[in-house]
């Protein structure tokens, strides 16, 4: 029996960092660090979504990334399947990265426009070695149905495709090795509105009938709601608030939440915590560069809220359970009542 | 809404763009006026048509392959399609103005944001360079630039994305004009500082009584800043009324698609999307008869062969383009 099986996470993130160094100078001598991922855990349950939200610059992509070790991280641990897979040798990865895909934000880069359709959708078969050719060929075949695509596409190559037809090809891909975890970094964000919805319930639909896990990355908060079971909120390489996805946007607790919330376009026919976010100050000023973050609270520079001790350096806010799961980061988080 | 003043009448458009593969119809018989204070948006998706209307507007369309081959863009009553390419000039940055999606490549990136501005007041007015250069301060600050005189001698590159769309809306007022044209414009922007410069252009827009003509594909920024709506699909509009008509009850099967397949935050979690089948069709070869039929649940035999026209629905403010919808030209 698997530990997933257990009713364990599938993917267990603790305290996790990525650091980028600053180099300066002819020997290139380290100067600082931009902290993109400061300190970030979360965990996600077999076949459910994590949605991660944040302004450009908040390090959710770093974030995706360094899950798969696609970026090294700096500290903190990362358990897959129950294996932790920040201390494993290239050779265990690989055979680990099987259960693990991405899916990219622009379907026009992320496909080599020289290999067929075919060739694409099997390149993970072939460097995991899995079926023979023939196998391959059936699969990528049952790939493309899955996906809604013609099984004539096969043949063709990425340019005879458009943004949305392209992001299918760049799922099937994804589901070859049949995952248990896929992460989509603004999966539709280049796609055109009547194409969004087609791809975000093509991937709904693959998590009820694959099991498939996600953690979804979008700027956009309807979408992070829409599609996610648990939500984490970023700032500056920091998750300020998490919580179930409706308990989340119903009930945000954390200043910077009910900013992000209070942004929102045109919703006229907000709930009361839309009403509070909406009385609740604008949110003034750019995000602060995380290669010299405010100390203490990394918000209190644009936060309405902010009192000497959330100046305090060196002090991050302490954490706050407000009801099972939702926890927030804050000095002063509003009451949820 | 404004006090019916009409600054912008555009009637009939239509640009097509003659390339090798056949003459692309991107805006064909496009209709609409603003009138002074209020904000027209003008939504759709990408290849309807909606930047391409713009840039005839204000004839930027580039020429070869595109041509406005017919119609009448009037502004405040001057015929824009008759003028020289030296009228054009004074009334472009002048009377009408534009500001676009990407703020980095609209800048030229190596000169100050502040001589940048500069410019665009000497176009306009005779004033000598260091008045200019006051005004030009003047303008930074009222979009919001904190401490204007400094930034003024920055570069585009030295500012953030939000920073340089209040540069490009400095430069788009300096000669006060009657139409502003916002191409996208937050959409390169992240959610809060996009709400920072919609507050932006509307309280201006308050202050100059200026007419907007707002693209953007967001039925978000729609809700939040338009007064009127109009929905382009494949170069026509397919659906105009006020705001709150169009997106409260939409009668053209596209835009209420659209407005459904758009996931909003105060839906819960897991709420199912309406999707639109299939893709925008190929202007080199639209479909005959109404051109969403491919794509529409409710297309009859009749919609494949009649393309349906304009026709009041409900109010005579509100108009569709659709047989069903309209239920007034084709009964089905």
């Amino acid at each position: 029996m698997t530990v997933s099986s257990m009713g364990q996470p599938l993917l267990d993130v603790r305290d996790l960092k990525v650091h980028f160094p600053i180099t300066s100078g002819l020997f290139r001598k380290v100067v600082g660090a931009v902290r993109a991922v400061d300190g970030v855990s979360f965990a996600l349950e077999p076949g459910k979504t994590f949605g991660l939200a944040g302004e450009s610059g908040c390090g959710k992509t770093t974030l995706a990334r360094a899950i798969l070790r696609l970026e090294e991280p700096t500290d903190g641990k990362v358990f897959f399947d129950g294996a932790e897979i920040t201390s494993m040798s290239d050779a265990q990865l690989t055979a680990v990265r099987t259960g693990m895909q991405m899916v990219f934000q622009d379907p026009y880069s992320s496909l080599n426009p020289r290999l067929n359709v075919e060739r694409i959708v099997s390149e993970p078969l072939r460097v995991h070695r899995v079926g023979t050719e023939r196998e391959r060929h059936e699969r990528v075949a049952e790939l493309l149905t899955t996906v809604g695509l013609p099984p004539d596409a096969a043949a063709r190559h990425p340019h005879e495709f458009s943004g949305g037809q392209r992001q299918r090809i760049g799922i099937a891909r994804a589901l070859a090795l049949r995952p248990k975890l896929i992460v989509a970094d603004e999966p539709v964000s280049s796609l055109d509105v009547s194409i969004r919805a087609q791809i975000l319930n093509l991937m709904r639909n693959l998590q009820d009938e694959l099991g498939i896990a996600y953690v979804f990355i979008a700027h956009d908060l309807a979408l992070v709601r829409n599609m996610s079971h648990k939500v984490g909120i970023m700032y500056l390489g920091h998750i300020v608030e998490t919580a179930s996805s409706d308990e989340l946007f119903l009930h945000p607790a954390h200043p910077y939440t009910l900013a992000l919330l209070a942004a929102v376009p045109g919703a006229e026919t907000g709930g009361r915590a839309r009403e509070r976010a909406r009385r609740f100050a604008p949110l003034e000023g750019d995000v602060p560069s995380p290669a010299c973050p405010p100390s203490g609270c990394p918000f209190h520079p644009r936060c309405a809220r902010a009192t000497e001790e959330c100046r305090e350096a060196g002090v991050f806010p302490p954490r706050h359970e407000l009801a099972p799961g939702h926890l927030v980061w804050c000095h002063h988080p509003l009451e949820t009542e | 809404m404004g006090s019916g003043e009409c600054v912008l009448d555009v009637r009939d458009l239509a640009t097509y763009f003659f390339t090798p593969r056949g003459c692309v119809r991107a805006v064909d018989g496009v209709s609409f006026s603003i009138e002074r204070g209020v904000t027209l948006a003008l939504v759709g998706e990408s290849g309807c048509g909606k930047s391409a209307t713009a840039l005839s507007v204000m004839r930027l369309v580039p020429s070869p392959p595109g041509l406005i081959v017919r119609g009448s863009v009037k502004l405040d009553g001057r015929e824009l399609l008759s003028l020289s390419e030296a009228e054009m000039c004074s009334v472009r940055g002048g009377d009408a103005a534009m500001i676009f999606q990407e703020p980095m490549t609209s800048l030229n990136p190596v000169y100050t944001v502040g001589a940048q501005v500069v410019e665009a007041i000497m176009a306009h007015h005779a004033a000598d360079r260091r008045k200019a250069r006051e005004l030009a301060i003047e303008l930074l600050h009222k979009v919001g630039i904190p401490s204007p005189a400094q930034r003024a001698s920055d570069y585009p590159h030295q500012l953030s994305g939000g920073m340089r769309q209040r540069v490009m809306i400095a430069m788009a007022l300096a000669a006060r004009p009657k139409l502003l044209i916002a191409d996208e414009p937050t959409t390169a922007l992240d959610v809060t500082v996009q709400a920072q410069i919609l507050d932006l252009i509307s309280s201006l827009q308050e202050e100059l009584n200026m007419a907007v003509l707002l693209i953007t594909h967001d039925f978000g920024i729609v809700r939040q800043a338009a007064d009127r709506v109009a929905v382009m699909y494949a170069g026509q509009i397919v659906e105009q009324g006020s705001a709150g008509e169009v997106l409260n009850s939409p009668k053209h099967p596209y835009t209420r698609a659209l407005i459904d397949s758009v996931p909003v935050v105060d839906a819960p979690s897991g709420t199912r999307l309406v999707s639109i089948d299939g893709a925008a069709p190929n202007l080199l070869d639209p479909p005959a008869g109404c051109r969403f039929h491919p794509r529409c649940s409710r297309a009859s035999a009749r919609c494949r062969e009649f393309e349906p026209e304009l026709a009041a629905v409900g109010s005579d403010t509100h108009i569709a383009r659709c047989a069903a919808g309209g239920g007034l030209r084709y009964d089905c």
